[in-house]
Parts: C-alpha cells; sequence; structure tokens
C-alpha cells in the first residue's frame, strides 16, 4: 500500500512521468449521523497527487451493502457498472462532458458515483454524491441505495438506504492509493526516467 | 509534504465488489426522490377562560417542530404512511431525511404518540407535501431537496389539488393571503426569521393545524360525505322528518375515504368555505316589508340586490338583548328586556362565539358607534358599579353629557351607545379575558368622512333630499363633538388595558392598517342603526360609509383574501314566531336538574323531561353530570319574525361568485351562529357538542335527543326548529310551501326546491 503523494514524489523524481501515474484508490465518506460510504476506484494521479482523474472499476458500498444489481420477481434491477459524472455549477446538473476528478481535498469534491450517466438520467439505482457548489450554494454528501428502500424490497428487511450530509464534511473524507500501476501511455515516460534516474545514480556513485 | 490522503478505514469493499454481479438489469424507477426538512408548525396554548380577570389567561402561540412524527412518501396517494412506503421517524428537532425510489407526495403523520415541542399531542394530525413542492426544491433528482412539513405546507397542497393552481400560484397566493413573503411562508414557523412574518405564519399554522386535525378525525371516524357537507338528514332524520327530509343517499351516505378528501371537507365545514374576515353591521327594529324598497334607504336595498339575500332569516326575540345574546352565543338565556339583569348576564363559563374565536387562534373586535371616551379614573366611571370602576368603564351605557352637542343641537344622551347591543359584554367569561377591553373598538360612520384611501364616498342617497325631523347630515353627528371633547379634556387613551391611542374611528384606522379581526362585529348608536330614526337616510348614509370603507381597504381588494359583509337586523317587526333553535309553540320551563351528557353533546339522561340545556357543557369530552338551572322561556322570546340577512363578498365585487342569489330555507341567529363555526373552524360537525348552546340543536341532533328535549316535542314543523348552517343545502320538496312570517316579503319561491340551490356563501365556483 502506497499513498498516493509517495507515488507523486517518486513521479517528481522521474521527471515527466509525474503526471500520470496510475492506481487503485480507496474512499470513505463517515456521515455525522455514523453511517459510511466506502469503495474504490481506479485513476491516474493529477495535480501533483491531489487528485484523481481517468476514474474507472468503480466500487461502493454504503453501510457495507453493495452498489449491486438486485433481482426480485425474476427482474434484476440495477446496473452492476457504476458511472463517474461531474457536478456543473453553471447547469445546476450534472454533466457526462467534463472529465472526474476525484479530489483528496473533499472541500473541492463535486462528483457523483452512480449506476446511470447521471447527466442524462435521474432515477439511479444507487448513487453516491459529493457536492461543493460555492455558485449555487450546494454543499451535501448524498449517498442513496434505491435497491434497499423499504418500498423496493421489503422482504429484505431492510430500512431506506440513505445517508445525508448538508453540508458535507470534508474532514469525513479519506482518499487512499492502495496500489499503483503503470498506465500504457506513462509507460515510455517512464522507461526513461527510470533510464535518467539510473544514468543519475550511476553518476553520483 | 504531509500526505493528503489517510489511512483507509476498514472497509467492506472487498465484500462488496465481490457480491457486485455483472447481471443484465433494467432501470427500476422513474424519477427517485431524497428529501430532507423539519416538521414543524406551532404550539398553541388555549386561554383559560373563567369570570374573572384574575382566573383568566390568554392564549399563546409558538413555533414548534414534531419530534417522533412519522414521515413517508405517500406512493398511494391516500394521505397515510402504509406498509411499505418509505418512512422515517423525525427526530427531537423534528429533522427527517428519507429516500424514495419513486417521487410521491410526502406526508407527516402525526400520532399521538409524537410529541409537539415535548408536549403531549392529543389528537392525531397529518401534515403533507405535494410533489410540486418536492419537485421545486429538486436541484438535482441525486441531491436532498429540502421540503418542510407544515400546516402551510399542507394548505399549499390542498390548493394545488381543489383549486388547480400551479405549485408557485399556490404559494404565492397563501403568502399574498397572511401577508408574507413567498420564500418564507413554507419555511417552518422554528427557521423564520423576520419579526413581521413570524406572528402571521404562526397563526395560520395555528388555525390550519386545528382544520387538519378535524381531517383526521373525519377519517377515523369514517364521516360520511352528507354529514360534513352539511346535509342534515345524513345519516338520517328521514324517521324524525318524514315530510320534509329529502334523505341521505348516494355519495352522501359514502365514507370520507382519505386524508386529502377530508381536508377539503374540514376547509368547507357543513359546505361553509373558510373566510379571513367577516363584518357584520348590525341594524335595528326593522322588517323586511319596511327596508326593503324603501326610497330612504337606496343603498342598503342596492347592497341587498346586489349581494346574496335569505328570505326566511328570523330573530330570536324582544327586545334587542335577547338578540344580541343570541349573536354572541346562540342562546338569549331566557333574557326577555333590556338590561334588565345584573351585569353579566351569562356566567358559568358558557360557550360563546368570542371565546370559541380565542379557542382557535383567531381574533375579533367588536366595533361600537359614539363610544364615550372613558379612561379609567374620569368620569366615565362615575356611577359605575364597582365591578365596572375596577375593569375600566367599559361596561354601562354612555352618560348623558350636556357640554356635547351635536351638529343636530341634541346634547350626548344615555340613549346612545347601549350596551344591549354589545353582543360580547354580556358573556362573563368572555369580558375577564385579558385582550377583551383591547378587542372593544370604536367606529365613526360620520357623513362626509372619507374612505381609508382618503377618497371622497359618493353617497347613493342625495345630500340635499332631507327626512322629516332628522338632518339627514347628521349620521355619526357625535363623533366630531366626541372628539372635541376628548381634546379638551386632554383623553388620549382608552380604557384600562387598551394601548391604542383614543379615537373615535378606530375601526378605519384598523382597515389601514390591516388590523381589522377576523370577525368583526359592527354596532352603530342607536341614532344610527334605525332605533331612535327609524327609516332615516342617515342609517343609510351610515352603512354606506362604513361598507364603502371596507371595500376601498387593501384586505378587500386582495383576491387572495375572502372577505364578507353581512348586513342584518337584531329583530323584525310584528310577528312573535321564530325558528331554527326554538318551538314556537313551546311554553317555557324552568327547574334544576341532573343531566348526564356523552362525549359528542348527547343527551344520556335526565332526572325529569325538562329542557336540559347543554350549553353548560359546551366542548366538554366524555360524560358529564352536574347540575342546573334552566331559564324560563316562557317570559318570551318566542320570536319577532323574520328579519333581514344580505351578504356581500369580495369574490362576488371580483366576479368570482356571482351575486344577486337567494336562499328561502329557515335561518335564525342562531343558524348564523353555526354558519360562524364553520366558517371559521371552531366546531367539528362530527360532535355536536363542539358547537355553542342551541347551535347544536339540528335535526339530528334534535331527532337523537327528541325524549329529553320536550322543548321541542309536538313540533309540526321539526325542520322549521331546527339550526342548520346557511348552506342551503336542504331543498324543500315539491310542494311543501314556506312559513311565511309577518313583516316577511314573500320569497320569489314559495314552494319546492329553490331555482338555484347555490350556498350564498361560496367563495369559488
Amino acid at each position: 500500500m502506497k499513498f498516493l503523494v509517495n507515488a507523486a514524489v517518486v513521479a517528481a523524481a522521474l521527471g515527466a512521468s509525474a503526471a500520470a501515474s496510475a492506481g487503485t484508490f480507496d474512499f470513505s465518506y463517515s456521515f455525522a449521523d455514523g453511517q459510511e460510504v466506502t469503495g474504490s476506484f481506479s485513476g491516474i494521479t493529477t495535480n501533483g497527487g491531489q487528485s484523481v482523474t481517468d476514474i474507472s472499476d468503480i466500487q461502493v458500498a454504503l453501510n457495507g451493502i453493495a452498489f449491486a444489481p438486485v433481482t426480485t420477481g425474476g427482474v434484476t434491477y440495477g446496473n452492476a457498472t457504476l458511472q463517474a459524472n461531474t457536478w456543473n455549477p453553471g447547469q445546476v446538473a450534472f454533466d457526462d462532458t467534463t472529465p472526474v476528478t476525484v479530489y483528496a481535498d473533499g472541500a473541492l469534491n463535486n462528483f457523483v458515483f452512480s449506476d446511470v450517466d447521471a447527466a442524462t438520467n435521474t432515477s439511479p439505482d444507487y448513487e453516491f454524491a459529493y457536492i461543493n457548489d460555492s455558485t449555487n450554494d450546494i454543499y451535501e454528501a448524498v449517498a442513496a441505495n434505491f435497491l434497499q428502500s423499504d418500498s423496493f424490497s421489503t422482504a429484505e428487511g431492510n430500512a431506506t438506504q440513505l445517508a445525508l450530509d448538508s453540508p458535507g464534511v470534508a474532514g469525513s473524507w479519506s482518499l487512499t492509493e492502495v496500489a499503483p500501476v503503470p498506465v500504457p501511455g506513462a509507460l515510455p515516460l517512464l522507461v526513461s526516467g527510470l533510464g535518467l534516474f539510473g544514468f543519475t545514480r550511476r553518476r553520483a556513485a | 509534504m504531509q500526505s493528503h490522503f489517510k489511512t483507509p478505514r476498514p472497509s467492506s469493499v472487498a465484500a462488496a465488489v465481490a457480491s457486485t454481479l455483472a447481471l443484465c438489469s433494467t432501470s427500476a424507477f422513474a424519477s427517485v426522490s431524497i428529501v430532507k426538512g423539519v416538521v414543524g408548525g406551532a404550539l398553541f396554548t388555549p386561554p383559560v377562560f373563567a369570570d374573572t380577570a384574575a382566573a383568566s389567561s390568554p392564549a399563546s402561540t409558538v413555533a414548534s417542530v414534531y419530534a417522533g412524527a412519522t414521515v413517508c412518501f405517500d406512493l398511494n396517494g391516500n394521505g397515510a404512511c402504509d406498509p411499505g412506503e418509505p418512512s422515517t421517524t423525525t427526530s427531537s428537532t423534528g429533522a427527517f431525511q428519507l429516500s424514495s425510489p419513486t417521487l410521491a407526495p410526502l406526508v407527516a403523520q402525526i400520532s399521538t404518540s409524537a410529541t409537539n415541542n415535548g408536549q403531549a399531542i392529543t389528537s392525531r394530525n397529518v401534515f403533507r407535501a405535494n410533489v410540486a413542492q418536492i419537485q421545486a426544491a429538486t436541484r438535482s433528482p441525486l441531491l436532498a431537496a429540502t421540503v418542510n412539513l407544515t400546516p402551510l405546507s399542507t394548505e399549499v397542497a390542498l390548493a394545488i389539488e381543489n383549486q388547480g393552481l400551479t405549485y408557485t400560484q399556490a404559494v404565492d397566493d397563501l403568502a399574498q393571503r397572511i401577508d408574507v413573503s413567498s420564500a418564507d411562508v413554507l419555511l417552518p414557523p422554528t427557521q423564520v426569521t423576520d419579526t413581521t412574518e413570524l406572528p402571521a405564519i404562526l397563526k395560520e399554522s395555528v388555525i390550519a393545524q386545528g382544520r387538519l386535525q378535524l381531517a383526521a378525525k373525519f377519517v377515523d371516524r369514517g364521516d360520511t360525505i352528507g354529514e360534513l357537507r352539511g346535509n342534515f338528514d345524513c345519516p338520517s332524520v328521514a324517521s324524525f322528518d318524514p315530510t320534509n327530509a329529502d334523505g341521505c343517499t348516494g355519495t352522501d351516505q359514502t365514507p370520507v375515504a382519505t386524508i386529502p378528501q377530508a381536508e377539503e371537507w374540514a376547509y368547507n365545514l357543513e359546505g361553509m368555505p373558510q373566510y379571513d374576515y367577516v363584518f357584520v353591521i348590525i341594524e335595528e327594529n326593522e322588517s323586511q316589508s319596511t327596508v326593503m324598497n324603501t326610497t330612504t334607504l337606496p343603498f342598503m336595498n342596492n347592497f341587498l340586490k346586489t349581494g346574496n339575500l335569505l328570505y326566511n332569516y328570523f330573530s330570536t326575540g324582544d327586545p334587542s338583548e335577547p338578540n344580541y345574546l343570541a349573536l354572541g352565543g346562540a342562546d338569549d338565556w331566557g333574557q326577555a328586556s333590556d338590561e334588565g339583569l345584573p351585569y353579566p348576564a351569562v356566567t358559568g363559563v358558557r360557550g360563546n362565539l368570542w371565546n370559541s374565536l380565542d379557542a382557535a387562534g383567531l381574533s375579533w373586535h367588536v366595533y361600537e358607534g359614539s363610544l364615550w371616551p372613558s379612561p379609567a379614573g374620569t368620569q366615565a366611571n362615575v356611577g359605575a358599579s364597582s365591578w365596572n370602576a375596577a375593569n375600566g368603564g367599559l361596561w354601562f351605557d354612555n352618560p348623558s353629557e350636556s357640554s356635547i352637542v351635536g351638529v343636530d343641537g341634541a346634547t350626548y344622551g344615555s340613549s346612545l351607545r347601549a350596551m344591549k347591543h354589545n353582543p360580547a359584554v354580556w358573556y362573563a367569561d368572555a369580558a375577564a379575558q385579558p385582550d377583551f377591553v383591547l378587542n372593544s373598538r370604536s367606529v365613526s360612520g360620520a357623513y362626509g368622512t372619507a374612505d381609508v384611501n382618503g377618497n371622497a364616498i359618493a353617497y347613493s342617497y342625495p345630500s340635499n333630499a332631507g327626512s322629516g325631523t332628522t338632518a339627514i347630515t347628521s349620521a355619526g353627528d357625535w363623533d366630531s363633538a366626541l372628539q372635541a371633547y376628548a381634546t379638551k379634556n386632554g383623553i388620549t387613551s382608552w380604557w384600562t388595558g387598551n394601548t391604542q391611542p383614543w379615537t373615535q374611528d378606530q375601526f378605519t384606522q384598523d382597515l389601514q392598517a390591516g388590523n381589522v379581526a377576523n370577525y368583526n362585529f359592527i354596532v352603530p348608536d342607536q341614532d344610527d342603526d334605525m332605533h331612535n330614526d327609524g327609516l332615516s337616510p342617515r342609517s343609510d348614509y351610515w352603512a354606506e360609509n362604513i361598507i364603502k370603507k371596507i371595500e376601498s381597504s387593501s384586505i378587500w381588494n386582495d383576491p387572495t383574501k375572502r372577505v364578507a359583509i353581512v348586513l342584518t337586523f337584531d329583530e323584525g317587526e310584528s310577528a312573535t314566531t321564530s325558528c331554527c333553535g326554538w318551538n314556537a309553540q313551546r311554553s317555557g320551563d324552568s327547574a334544576a336538574q341532573l343531566v348526564t351528557f356523552s362525549a359528542n353533546g348527547a343527551v344520556v339522561s335526565s332526572v325529569s323531561a325538562l329542557p336540559p340545556f347543554t350549553e353548560a357543557y359546551q366542548g366538554k369530552s366524555g360524560t358529564t353530570t352536574t347540575t342546573f338551572t334552566s331559564p324560563a322561556y316562557s317570559t318570551g322570546n318566542h320570536g319577532h319574525g323574520v328579519t333581514i340577512f344580505g351578504l356581500y363578498s369580495n369574490q362576488m365585487a371580483l366576479g368570482n361568485v356571482p351575486g344577486g342569489l337567494y336562499d328561502t330555507d329557515y335561518y335564525s341567529h342562531f343558524s348564523f351562529v353555526r354558519t360562524l363555526q364553520d366558517i371559521f373552524g371552531l366546531a367539528d360537525p362530527g360532535l355536536p357538542g363542539t358547537y355553542v348552546n342551541r347551535s347544536k340543536y339540528t335535526e339530528n341532533f334534535i331527532n337523537q335527543n327528541a325524549t329529553v328535549l320536550p322543548e321541542f316535542a309536538g313540533s309540526s314543523n321539526p325542520h322549521f326548529d331546527a339550526v342548520r348552517a346557511m348552506n342551503h343545502v336542504y331543498q324543500f320538496p315539491a310542494g311543501v310551501t314556506r312559513v311565511v312570517s309577518l313583516g316577511a316579503v314573500t320569497p320569489p319561491t314559495t314552494t319546492g326546491p329553490d331555482p338555484n340551490q347555490t350556498n350564498l356563501w361560496q367563495t369559488q365556483q
């Protein structure tokens, strides 16, 4: 396990490779009422290790219950693949054109993870949104799993899975890199960087 | 460099990931909804009523939150939180958060296990929010919308559902109607920071909470539509009144099914719509036949023709006082003379309109003409009883004062302002309330004064026409003389307890400031009310002056406010018939006896078959047993015939409802009191005992208690003798001819139903 900032140090040492460090990241958000969202995604660190872009392979759980499809009555609800969308203050809506960036500083986050394209579909089956919109004065952390609501599946005996913080609390947010991996586009730079690193070390020796 | 990232917490991500299945899936929902908010309202502490000021206390209201209330998405729209509907429970701060896979209205179910600011709730309530309110508060369905559930959010929902308004229109209309901003009207009162708006929001919350509690009772009891719309044949009195009953059939027999449906009826109790302001102008001692089409009263006649007219409106008795007592509390208490009894006349905490208004968080004023300028300690207290002196000198007729000379040369005498014409002062517990003095106010109808906007009033009767011995320009002629007297003697304030600056015309000031009460009873002096001067045009001038001031006010011209003006007389002439609360053929009885009443006001038992006057049990719950003495009805008060009742509203003036309609059913002062209780939401149609005194004596109630109401025994026309709201629901069967009283103008319809059975009080079509 490595923190993203360590990767940044390495990347800085490697010169050009610093802007394109890929990895897998764990995140969590603890709500004021004790509920917790946890999850992971893959992405590439940016901004000197302050943020992650190119988000993929998103996994989310609310209170330990995964955002995952549910089959009831022979019908399966929910999409297994989660998507990320950016909150657009100008549109006061989520869009699917602005690249999603997840920040280490929770107060900078404006994204949603859900099982739909939130720009065009306002009916997710589950979602985790973390919004800090000073333009529209919207500060919220929202996690909801509608497939676990009592109106959807009373047989499961679950109360509605919903957690709200308004405003969201940055201090409750955690983002951790758990497995940095080279991305294909960064490999040439990494190789050249390593070569430069080896050359320097040899010269120093 | 310090790490921006924290050590990850133990999580179940791995397990979650493992459980994620790559299944073919479908979209489950049309529109999800996430909401948060507060269930809030008002905590109203009702007044304590007693016959003495020391034992009385006023009402108080504070902003409140409801803890332990169930909040749900009402997926089936029945106004209840049913199993399977997403629900949660409010916290100690009244807060809730809730999500639903389906957008639906919100309901706060406030049961008796919930609390209001920590106080127990004795009768359950339901607040709602329309889907449109959720949508309006939604920035994105994926984010939480702030939706507060309050009595006022429920009123907005009702306006959307029943008036066809958009959400924005409904919010704006409600805000305008109660004079607050649209931005604040749906805030829970605990979050209202504008100190000028908070009282209005609290007052409307109290009013609405009362209505909404009634709605919940309607559903819980399974009240029928017929009962709620004021069909007094429901559930059925056919066996009691086979001649006149038109039965209770069809939808009238259907129990009200849902909370939203019941709420609609709670704002239309017995078919009577809610009014924000009612003004009653009372005149004296004339019958229909002398007033209608009389040329010296052009304004009044035009008022009666332009507005709606009740052709069979009966007075209570003769002389004045029994009628004013009846207008104040739906009984004459056996009084058969004017001020021929010790003051106060009605003691023992009896039901009356004034207390009922106070107990519901509503306001009332009695405006009187030519009020004596009588601050405590001045001449006004000379000759008053010790009780009067201790209470500021309001409780007597004005004294004679030779230094006050009217424009016609007469001196100010004791026959001007009469306590017998004040419908509130005789009720001891009403008069003992701390706000009673403040509610007793002055009014001027002086000829030539301007309307509330300073514009000259153009009178209907020519100013140069003259009339008999009374100068036509003398309407309100004492006002300027009284003002001069007050100025000369340095009188600048009213009685003890009334902090208003002294003026002979608080009424106009109140209209200008929007400070009139919900119920305003306006009493001219005896020169201006036809008592002393008969059909003189001065009464026409005075009434025109007052009504045109009302019509020039901002409240009248605000379409969101519902304002009614009633022009009526205390009694008619010559006839000795009455209706609607009396059996005029019955002699009186007097005795002390023990009577037991049930929770709904019905008589359970009595020692002997004597008139059990139920008024002592007004508002009581459970079984009550006590001893009382019934007054002697044999001494008079068998009616004084048909008098006049004209009704005009700002909704007519705005063209929203028609005028020029008439109703030929039988009504009385008791009926009017019942009607006012419905209009202001003061009583529960399902509990007769909640209506004051004889206003509870509906045909159905009499039928159910016939064996212990011998005063109604032998009635030849039970419909005629029974009380009903002025809702025009009853249809005379074909072939049945009206009772026609001496002094009445024969109505256009005398047999069978009226051609138009529209409720004359309607505020929307």
